[in-house]
């Protein structure tokens, strides 16, 4: 009989068979990971906190003395917490995971604007269960934080905050900052606690509860850098820049209203290069013989470059050819940039299969 | 067959034959005959080392009988003794489901998802092979779907049933033959958001079972965690389902990740599998011949985890770095792994190191 449709490999020897799988240097890993936290995380969330707190102070004071001034320090000061933020959003470990800590800073994708009529519902109604903090904590995460604050502060209506003192709108606003410092300090305390996140990230082993192997931290690490850089691709430039024109959604854009959208990206990027030159991880391949962290290196500087030449707001970039183009190529940039942190280093480290492929489904 | 007035009876997109997607080449003499004596054959989607997306047949031996190129990843195969077919569905959010000939006498058809819809990667076929049913996506509205095929009639689409969840996953019919178990992941996806999960915060998992004829809900079971995602299935002789889960929290929780869920008698997730480790990350299951083992992979954990399937007592484990497939092989079981290892457990069988990499799934197909 005739089996038509089939190729068979009958000589198994000789085809190639997967490399040798280099175990990653447990010391290198460990002191990766060590400075990781002490010089990647701890900071950025430091920063974030910081950040929060301006913004609280500057809420605060918008509230207590509204005008045009104290309306442009509250949105200076959210453009700094936003791209704070974004220096840190995609490490998906830790107390962040709990309580719906990520989702309450910012809650995104929201593919169907939940947050968006929430906010405005809360609006039309003046539901006071916002204004106490106790009370916005139960409430839907999608007014809790940064997305529903940029609407409070730069949305439609927003102008009343600078001509009137304490309305409904700067109240909600104030008591989101509230928020956002209070999930701050948390994430804060929970990192530096010397027996808590910190101690589990430093010391991979059978006893730990998060890395029970050097290699589940190197995937942690890689986990981040390729998750956000998906995310920064998929969901953030994906909501808007559509395979034409024509079919583009600006208003989908993350942040648009602040103008925010390309900063915190920006911001994005950055966390994950900081994870390479400041954390360690561009030292972790001993042996890249074929320059994988050269190119690494090279495609993350192409792509921030794209980042900051992209500096008119996203409806105007989607109408500008020129910056559209741009937008494009940072599409592409970051796929090149994927497929070598994905596929090329987490070879080089040890992952043989590469990072994305064990997560099947 | 079986078509009640309930489908919505659409004119769905002609398939595309296989034509480029597929080796087209002469199954060699050594190759032909080990499939024509094999019985017991297994599928599995892979990877090639030059990034090719293949799926395999392999015996019991794991000897390589025959390899068809899909257009991208795949993920999990089903299989037909009726018509000796099998599938091989994308993975999520994939649009393609592959049919093809076992032994290698029809050239393979492609089924091209519906518009509006995407294949989340399994699929089973009816009793007597004349339905194919698959889990999809409806992703404007984010609802869960089983999307019906005609297998008699080059698996046009028939309609869909509501899968009652968001996110369907695996999907297999109960030891009743008419009964459809449905994990419902709770994850809800948009191919425009690529592989993004989009509502961690608010998913929902569930584990449905519906009537294969009518489509109507006969039980379903929610679990107290809602980042608990219910994915994979392996059914028990006694008509009822083991089901693996996978935690969407965080890592420093440790939830069971197994349980058992019989007809009429509830929901339970298996204490003893609160197991650090599965790294909160169970693939394949698969029961044992006599039903009285479940075998449970984890890739991220890299283990096998052998559990009774009456009371979820863990019976043994075994480490196999990158665990993927599991089905049932005499009375054991046979495991593959991303690393393109096949281990044979409880049997004395080297292991044996395959030039490819495994995805998730390994179906057993007896002839």
């Amino acid at each position: 009989m005739k089996h038509f449709v089939f190729a068979v490999a009958m000589s198994l020897g000789a085809l190639n068979a997967p490399s040798a799988i280099a175990a990653p240097d447990a010391k290198m890993i460990s002191w990766v990971m060590e400075t990781t936290v002490d010089q990647v995380i701890i900071p950025a969330y430091e920063n974030f906190d910081q950040a929060v707190r301006q913004l609280k102070q500057q809420t605060t004071s918008l509230c207590q003395s509204p005008g045009n001034s104290s309306l442009t320090d509250a949105r200076n000061a959210f453009s700094k917490t936003v791209i704070a933020w974004g220096g840190i959003e995609f490490l998906r470990s830790g107390p962040v995971m709990k309580n719906n800590r990520l989702e309450r800073v910012l809650f995104y994708p929201d593919r169907k604007s939940t947050g968006l009529k929430q906010v405005q519902r809360v609006l039309a109604n003046e539901d006071a269960s916002v204004t106490s903090i106790e009370r916005l904590k139960k409430k839907s995460v999608a007014v809790q934080g940064l997305g529903a604050l940029e609407f409070l502060l730069f949305g439609t209506g927003s102008d009343v905050l600078s001509a009137t003192g304490e309305t409904f709108r700067c109240k909600f606003a104030d008591t989101i900052a509230t928020n956002l410092q209070d999930i701050s300090a948390e994430l804060l305390k929970a990192w530096k606690a010397e027996d808590g996140v910190k101690a589990q990230w430093k010391n991979p082993g059978s006893l730990n509860s998060v890395f029970r192997t050097d290699l589940e931290a190197v995937n942690e690490l890689l986990g981040t850098a390729v998750h956000g850089l998906e995310a920064v691709r998929d969901i953030r430039l994906g909501a808007f820049l559509r395979k034409t024109p024509s079919s583009d959604r600006p208003k989908s854009a993350l942040l648009w209203r602040s103008n925010n959208t390309i900063p915190a990206m920006t911001a994005n990027v950055e966390m994950v290069s900081r994870l390479f030159e400041t954390g360690g991880m561009d030292k972790m391949i001993s042996n890249d013989e074929f320059g994988v962290i050269n190119s690494i290196k090279f495609e993350l500087t192409q792509v921030l470059s794209v980042l900051i030449a992209i500096d008119k707001p996203i409806n105007l970039a989607l109408k500008d050819a020129d910056q559209r183009k741009k937008l494009e190529y940072l599409k592409l940039a970051l796929g090149f940039l994927l497929k070598r942190i994905d596929t090329e280093y987490a070879n080089a480290a040890g992952l043989a299969s590469g990072f994305s492929f064990s997560d099947g489904d | 067959m079986v078509i009640k007035s309930g489908y919505a009876l659409m004119d769905r997109r002609s398939f595309i034959t296989g034509a480029g997607s597929l080796f087209l080449s002469t199954l060699n003499g050594q190759a032909a005959e080990n499939l024509d004596k094999s019985e017991l054959l297994f599928a599995s989607c892979i990877k090639r080392s030059d990034g090719r997306f293949n799926a395999v047949i392999l015996n019991g031996d794991a000897d390589l009988i025959a390899e068809v190129a899909l257009p991208d990843r795949g993920h999990a195969v089903v299989f037909d003794a009726n018509s000796n077919r099998a599938v091989a569905f994308a993975r999520r959010p994939g649009n393609f489901a592959l049919v093809f000939s076992v032994d290698g006498y029809e050239p393979p058809r492609n089924i091209v998802a519906e518009e509006g819809r995407h294949f989340y990667g399994h699929g089973v076929f009816s009793p007597k092979g004349d339905l194919l049913f698959a889990s999809e996506n409806d992703f404007e509205t984010s609802t869960g779907k089983i999307g019906i095929y005609d297998a008699t009639n080059q698996f046009k689409r028939l309609g869909e049933f509501d899968s009652f969840g968001i996110g369907p996953h695996e999907i297999l019919l109960l030891n009743d033959g008419k009964t459809l178990a449905i994990a419902n992941g709770g994850i809800e996806t948009h191919p425009d958001f690529g592989r993004a999960k989009l509502n961690l915060s608010t998913m929902k998992p569930s584990l449905a079972f519906i009537d294969i004829k009518t489509g109507d809900l006969i039980e379903k079971h929610t679990l107290d965690l809602n980042r608990l995602s219910i994915r994979h299935l392996a059914a028990t002789h006694s008509g009822g389902v083991i089901f693996g889960c996978q935690f969407q929290g965080s890592k420093s929780d440790t939830p069971p990740l197994v349980g058992r869920c019989d007809l009429g008698k509830g929901i339970n997730l298996w204490p003893l599998t609160a197991d650090k480790s599965f790294a909160n990350y169970t693939g394949s299951l698969a029961t044992s011949k006599d039903g009285a083992h479940v075998a449970v992979s984890s890739p991220k954990g890299g283990v096998v985890k052998i559990f009774k399937t009456k009371n979820g007592q863990a019976v043994k484990t075994f480490k196999m770095a990158g665990s993927a497939g599991v089905a049932r092989i005499g009375g054991g079981f046979i495991a593959s792994s991303e690393r393109g290892m096949v281990k044979a457990i409880g049997d004395n069988k080297p292991d044996r190191q395959m030039p490819f990499l495994f995805d998730n799934h390994l179906t057993r197909m007896v002839r």
